[in-house]
């Protein structure tokens, strides 16, 4: 397959950055990742939203600091999951895990098991009551009970090297690996209220992952390329072939069954065409679990530029 | 897959149905919401061990809701006399940071602290605990007067014996009279300040 290297560069941009922030949070800020602040004077912190809304919820009564959580929170209305793709270090340490097992597994037995199919034993959803939990949990117990557990808390705290920060809480880290080989990021995927957190926020995001959902032809590598399982084609392309100028154009080109199978773009009416071009930035990868890490981008045999670069249609 | 979900897995923020829930995503959040709920609640309320907690937490229920266990205090403290809490200390408390050495009083913890769960206050209200000492073992040196930064600590006599006292309504429970104890292991140690009131054997509380 020939990727374009203008794209493949975001795969190395992803993983520098995800490098840089595991040495940032590990060693320059000794493990500070639930809360660390900027350059003295500044004043300003920046902190686990997760974190800050638990201290909030405990806290009932009192005045606490959470404006370093909020703010990246709003980050993450910004940019949903991003966060997990190119920031977070149990988000890194997993996609390592992932990688060396594929390694191993194509050492011994000369092939990759597929492991990222997109239906699981455990939904996606169920995230979504871990952090509800959570948020419950915390008035109740008045303390930030998540914390204790949290794997990115855990390793983060028990960073700076010295014997002492080790404890027995660091059991979750192979816990969470070893989720990994049930399905590829296991535990992000299903469980993660922080992640949770930041999809819920994506909801709004502006800024999603745009395909070349015009000239697919549903190969569906964007869906087997996607670490999280996402599926891709039925925000993107399915709902594309139902927009209502799409629909109509199909029907005025005079064969209702032009879209039902996969076609090669050139072969479409000039009509169907048009519409199919100047609908396609509205059909975009769902903003709340999208880590926005580009894979799908990546292995897209359409895709030859990077992606938002493609002109917008003119009556835009 | 027994629903009908068309499209197999639709996820909360990515199904048709933006308002309403179907039955099956409604019983996945609420069943994990309920386990949840009932693990941290079960292991938020594990192990009430009462610790010895940094000089800005003086209202223990206050600070342990507060703190988002970041380290930050453990890092700045200039004398490294605070560490990071495990599961041995009590799975509440895992995270947050504990008292294990001596206090100069300079509050550096308190100005780091982002969520304010360790507040500023002054050096005449810091109660980390309370020194006890084990009078049996106590040489009578008087080598942990000077240090004592509230003057709690004076000499006595006691059974005709050179021995020091502290006045437990001035102790802040700082430590600094440990280091020039002489005694191997030292004859005076910090403890909470509930434990020490009242049952104290070998204490001479006043």
């Amino acid at each position: 397959m020939n990727r374009p290297a203008s794209l493949l560069r975001i795969r190395y941009l992803r993983v520098a950055s995800q490098i840089t922030f595991a040495v940032l949070f590990l060693i320059v800020l000794g493990g500070a990742f639930c809360a660390f602040r900027l350059p003295p004077g500044t004043g300003i912190w920046l902190g686990c939203p997760l974190g800050s809304l638990q201290v909030r919820l405990a806290s009932i009564g009192h005045a606490v600091g959470f404006a370093g959580g909020l703010a990246v929170l709003l980050l993450g209305v910004l940019l949903g999951r991003a966060f997990c793709g190119w920031v977070c270090p149990i988000g890194s340490f997993l996609g390592l895990f992932d990688w060396l097992v594929d390694r191993v597994n194509l050492f011994f037995r000369g092939k990759v098991p597929k492991r990222s199919g997109s239906r699981g034993l455990v939904s996606p959803n169920t995230k979504y009551g871990v952090l509800a939990g959570t948020l419950i949990a915390a008035p109740l117990v008045r303390s930030a009970a998540f914390c204790p557990i949290c794997p990115v808390g855990t390793v983060c705290r028990s960073a700076g090297l010295q014997p002492a920060a080790l404890g027995s809480e660091l059991a979750v880290l192979p816990v969470v690996a070893g989720m990994g080989f049930a399905q590829k990021r296991f535990w992000c995927r299903n469980l993660c209220p922080i992640g949770a957190l930041f999809a819920l926020a994506g909801r709004w995001s502006p800024f999603r992952v745009r395909l070349p959902v015009d000239k697919c032809i549903e190969c569906r590598k964007c869906e087997q390329a996607c670490p999280v399982g996402l599926r891709i084609l039925d925000f993107t392309r399915e709902r594309l072939k139902r927009d209502s100028s799409v629909r109509q154009a199909v029907l005025q080109a005079g064969n209702e069954s032009l879209l039902s199978k996969p076609v090669r773009f050139e072969r479409l009416p000039e009509a169907v065409q048009v519409a199919l071009t100047m609908n396609s930035h509205k059909y975009r990868v769902p903003g709340g679990d999208c880590a926005r890490c580009y894979e799908c981008a990546m292995s897209c045999p359409l895709n030859t530029r990077v992606p938002g670069s493609q002109a917008r249609p003119a009556s835009q | 897959m027994q629903t009908g979900t068309p499209s197999g897995e639709e996820t909360l923020l990515s199904g048709k149905s933006r308002l309403g829930l179907t039955r099956r995503q409604f019983l996945e959040v609420a069943g994990s919401g309920i386990v949840t709920l009932a693990l941290l609640g079960l292991g938020g309320r594990a192990g009430a061990k009462e610790l010895l907690r940094p000089p800005g937490a003086s209202d223990e229920p206050a600070f342990s809701a507060a703190c988002i266990r970041c380290r930050l205090c453990i890092d700045v403290c200039p004398t490294q006399a605070l560490r990071v809490c495990h599961p041995s200390d009590g799975l509440r408390n895992t995270g947050t940071p504990k008292f294990e050495g001596y206090c100069t009083l300079c509050m550096k913890c308190t100005e780091v602290c982002p969520t304010g769960a360790l507040v500023r206050i002054e050096p005449g209200q810091v109660r980390i605990g309370l020194a006890l000492l084990d009078t049996d073992r106590c040489v009578g040196c008087g080598l942990c007067i000077n240090p004592c930064p509230v003057k709690a600590i004076e000499p006595t006599v006691v059974n005709a014996k050179q021995k020091v006292r502290f006045d437990q309504s001035r102790c802040i429970g700082c430590g600094l009279c440990i280091p020039p104890c002489p005694v191997k292991p030292p004859s005076i140690r910090i403890v909470p300040a509930r434990n020490a009131i009242g049952g104290q054997k070998g204490g001479n509380a006043t």
